[in-house]
């Protein structure tokens, strides 16, 4: 029994490396069920805006969390330019106005959205809770310029845009603590709806605020991306991971049963001993 | 001879001067009525009239202003029609004698029939004018807004009155925001329960319950000098302003006096300058109160990088390199917890750690020895330190929690039992905002 | 596959960069083999890549515009059309926090602190008060008009389905769990009695969000990994594998 216990943890890495990797080269996919309510949600929600309406796409993490919530980024954004919304997105992380272009720049052309016209990167402004507080009084009065230094007033896209009552909804993709921010300081103080796409880790501190109400929806992880790339019918990297997330699951599930045989074993065979 | 020349200079100049002054109408007319010339503009069509700025009594921030107006008392002039207003925003100080400053930005373009508007996006206690100004189309046209300033109208031949301007106005927000009242009476009362428990604490010493994990950092200590190895001490990937980094400090505090005694170095690499510095002082004191300044080496507690990974990265090998004996993680954490922790239970090292991050807490309980869950990280700083401030935040909010406590009971007998207080009372609850 | 049609038209910079990534993530998987030299090097330029990148952008995010370009617009390249001499107060705030360097001044840093400090809690009071406790205490107590159908004479029978009663029970369960959480971090009495029951059911309660919390970190880690698997296979080495190997 306690042989379960010293497996060498090589042997996990390469088995869930594995799982990982087969499916890839398989080209196994696998449909994920009924979307959650959560990423319902905001889909309905991004759904019923009407066409030119305004939403704040802030990209509130950096390169280590680009597999989780990259394609949600990309997903959101396809769903936005289809039903001619115009996309405003900026960062308070410092490295998310980067990851901004690059979704941007795949995702505008392919859905036949313009730069300046349908959407636009503010970029990273640091500050935090300053920076969402201030853009309920003005956002040009915070981001006076885009990323490519274009005053924001020669931006179509930003016509009409003043503050947070002109935008329609705010989405957080983010990796740290950024959407209790948003909620706190945009959705409580100024109202407008906030919903957030976050990291599979930070779900259990979120959905209290989904059952509340003050997120209308919520983007869990790979499985919230996938979900939604469902919903758009455009299966791409969220979708793709899944086979992948669901096999090494199934090792891991079989790690924890075997690691709670051998733990019991071993105390029952230690008291006997005893 | 130049005497001569000069005189004719001047006498052209001169007939030249003339010339434009008296001589040039004169020309003109000479020339008849010019066919090109373009007419004289004719006269403004008629403006609006009564033009009235009001507060919005709606207004909670103090940055709008309500305008009203009438419709013009004169005709339209010949082959136009009055086709809706458009609405000016004049800013800043209005006086007497001064020259007017041009309107400043066009607001808004409204249909005939509207004949008030509101014009937002002010800033409180600033004085504004607002001014309407009628548009008028051909005859047979709509009124269409120009695509590029939705504010203007698009059309050919559009014609505008000109501005008539309010009376100065400073739009004034509400002192106090009625809605809001349960926000400032939770935390006026929070407030005092604190105020009250920092006096009582001052006074007398106050019962905290043991915490469990604490007991295990004079093991931890005795073990690294057992083996005559270091002990690693992380507070946190958060700012000097977080509390847990602050709780964390205090830990730190009490740890550094503890070990200067046997002259057991502790690590501490930071992520956060500030909190570097911060955390140089509290060691150096710690040992002085230890009665041990010379074994204190600031170079043990040094930055790295404020990059997350980047600093996780080191830690590890840091952990690997030097292998330390006790690893304490206390403050604030994010993703990179479970690796620290991980990577420290592969040493072989004693963990302890602590932290408010309640994502963060699963993978601590798994990977390490001993965790102070939450509040627990005060709770142990406060114990510790026996510091007043922080005994009474506990006790503080140890009062809130009871409070919250008789709030759900209270909730749940009128919600779950009745309907018409049920309703009152969550109405109570809600907030609406600022 | 789009992805790797797209990177057919890379640039050579674009191909190094792409197998300097490649180099790096799997130095840094090394590390599950063994601590290791490779390892390491990756570690320490990844370190000195970060602090340089923060500082640079620190200087061309915050340092440059919204401090030097408003007070000397003619630097700033037509981004500002007139001096703001205003922002000299949050500029000197800032040189404040220097003075750490310099310990028979450092308490002069005090003040940027105290500013920072007191800014952030007048702001942030009344916003967690609002958004953490009323709101939340609301979303609470709110599904317990679940009960009204079994409990309430006369109301309309909204317990009387089976979803409903699972409602009613829902809401009874988290009421209950907040409670009996509480009560574990209550601190001001020993855990006997009563508040020694209640505690108990709390950490059951929090070892159950616990199990949730890992199992969804156990899904964020191989998502993490999935993207860098995704990352050799699709961009790597299909993408610059088949341009210089003539192969996937």
């Amino acid at each position: 029994m306690e042989r379960l216990l010293r497996i060498d943890r090589r042997v996990i890495f390469v088995l869930i490396f594995a799982a990982v990797l087969v499916p890839f080269l398989a080209n196994l996919k696998l449909k994920p069920g009924a979307p959650s309510p959560s990423t319902r949600d905001v889909y309905d929600f991004i759904g019923k805006l009407p066409a030119g309406a305004a939403i704040m796409l802030a990209f509130d993490y950096g390169p280590a969390s680009m597999p989780e919530l990259q394609p949600m980024a990309a997903a959101i954004c396809r769903h936005a330019f289809r039903r001619d919304l115009r996309v405003i997105c900026l960062a308070l992380s410092p490295q998310g106005f980067l990851l901004a272009d690059r979704v941007l720049a795949e995702t505008g052309p392919q859905e036949g959205a313009a730069y300046g016209e349908d959407y636009v990167n503010l970029g990273f402004k640091p500050g935090y809770t300053a920076v969402v507080l201030n853009m309920g009084q003005s956002i040009p009065g915070v981001y006076s310029q885009d990323t490519k230094g274009t005053p924001v007033e020669r931006l179509p896209v930003m016509r009409g845009i003043r503050n947070y009552s002109d935008i329609a909804l705010i989405v957080d993709l983010a990796s740290s603590n950024t959407p209790a921010t948003w909620v706190a300081f945009a959705h409580e103080r100024f109202k407008v709806p906030v919903a957030a796409g976050i990291t599979a880790v930070m779900a259990t501190e979120y959905y209290p605020f989904y059952q509340s109400k003050q997120l209308v929806g919520l983007l869990n992880g790979l499985k919230g991306a996938a979900e939604y790339e469902y919903l758009i019918e455009n299966p791409d990297r969220g979708a793709m991971g899944m086979a992948s997330q669901s096999i090494a699951h199934a090792v891991i599930i079989v790690f924890v049963i075997l690691g709670n045989v051998g733990y019991f074993g071993a105390r029952r065979r230690r008291r006997v001993t005893r | 001879m130049t005497t001569i020349r000069c005189l004719r200079v001047i006498v052209a100049l001169t007939a030249v001067l003339l010339g434009s002054t008296f001589l040039s109408p004169a020309g003109a007319q000479g020339k008849g009525p010019d066919a090109n010339q373009p007419p004289p503009p004719p006269p403004p069509p008629p403006g609006p009239t009564a033009v009235q700025v009001s507060a919005n009594p709606e207004d909670k921030r103090g940055n709008e202003l309500r305008v009203t107006w009438q419709e013009p008392t004169e005709a339209p002039p010949a082959g136009l029609n009055l086709a809706g207003y458009t609405i000016y925003l004049l800013e800043g100080p209005f006086r007497e004698g001064r020259k007017q400053k041009p309107p400043k930005r066009q607001e808004l373009l409204v249909r005939p029939e509207r004949l008030e508007a509101t014009v937002s996006d002010l800033k409180p206690w600033r004085d504004y004018r607002v001014a309407v100004a009628a548009v008028y189309v051909p005859v047979g046209e709509e009124l269409m807004p120009d695509p590029v300033v939705p504010s203007a109208a698009a059309n050919e031949g559009a014609r505008e009155s000109e501005p008539v301007a309010s009376e100065t106005l400073s739009p004034a927000g509400k002192w106090f925001k009625r809605e809001m009242s349960n926000v400032l009476v939770i935390s006026l009362l929070y407030s005092v329960i604190v105020l009250l428990t920092i006096g009582l604490a001052r006074r007398r010493d106050m019962y905290v319950r043991p915490i469990a994990g604490l007991r295990a950092v004079d093991d931890a200590i005795g073990r690294a000098t057992e083996m005559g190895r270091p002990i690693l001490y992380i507070a946190g990937l958060s700012g000097i302003g977080d509390i847990a980094t602050i709780a964390s400090m205090l830990i730190l505090g009490h740890l550094s006096k503890r070990t200067a005694a046997y002259e057991t170095p502790v690590l501490v690499p930071c992520l956060d300058p500030l909190v570097m510095s911060v955390e140089r002082e509290i060691v150096r004191e710690a040992h002085l109160e230890a009665g041990k300044p010379e074994s204190y080496n600031p170079d043990n507690i040094f930055y790295v990088t404020d990059s997350q990974f980047g600093y996780v990265a080191a830690v590890d090998g840091i952990m690997l390199r030097q292998r330390p004996a006790a690893n304490f993680y206390m403050g604030a954490f994010f993703a990179e917890s479970l690796i620290l922790a991980e990577t420290g239970s592969t040493t072989g090292a004693i963990q302890i750690a602590g932290t408010d991050s309640d994502t963060q807490l699963p993978f601590f309980i798994t990977a390490c020895d001993y965790t102070l869950m939450g509040e627990e990280l005060y709770a142990a700083s406060a114990y510790l330190s026996r510091d007043p401030l922080l005994l009474a935040q506990l006790k503080g909010q140890d009062l809130g929690k009871v409070l919250l406590f008789v709030m759900l009971l209270v909730g749940l007998v009128l919600v779950g039992f009745t309907t018409g207080p049920g309703e009152w009372f969550l109405k109570l609850l809600e907030a609406k905002g600022g | 596959m789009a992805a790797a049609d797209a990177l057919s038209n890379l640039t050579t910079g674009q191909i190094v960069g792409l197998w300097l990534q490649a180099a790096f993530t799997l130095a840094i998987f090394s590390f599950l083999w063994s601590d290791n030299p490779v390892y390491k090097l990756a570690e320490h330029i990844f370190v000195g890549i970060s602090a340089g990148y923060g500082v640079v952008l620190v200087w061309h995010q915050a340092v440059l515009p919204l401090l030097l370009f408003k007070l000397l617009p003619q630097i700033s390249g037509g981004a500002e059309l007139s001096a703001n001499y205003w922002v000299v107060i949050p500029g000197a705030l800032g040189v404040l926090m220097l003075t750490r360097f310099f310990p028979k001044y450092d308490w002069l840093s005090r003040w940027p602190i105290a500013f920072v400090v007191g800014l952030y809690a007048g702001a942030g009071i009344p916003a967690v008060v609002q958004a953490s406790i009323l709101e939340q205490s609301q979303a609470t107590l709110e599904p317990l008009k679940a009960l009204h159908g079994p409990l309430i004479w006369g109301s309309p029978p909204v317990g009387s389905d089976g979803a409903s009663v699972l409602t009613a029970f829902n809401a009874v369960l988290l009421l209950t769990g907040v409670i009996c959480t509480l009560s574990y971090f209550y601190f001001s009495l020993p855990h006997t009695g009563i508040l020694g029951v209640t505690s108990r059911i709390g950490i059951w309660f929090l070892m159950v969000a616990f199990g949730a919390g890992f199992g969804n970190t156990v899904m964020a880690r191989v998502s993490l990994l999935i993207g860098r698997v995704q990352f050799l296979l699709e961009d790597w080495w299909r993408g610059t594998g088949i341009r210089l190997f003539g192969g996937g």
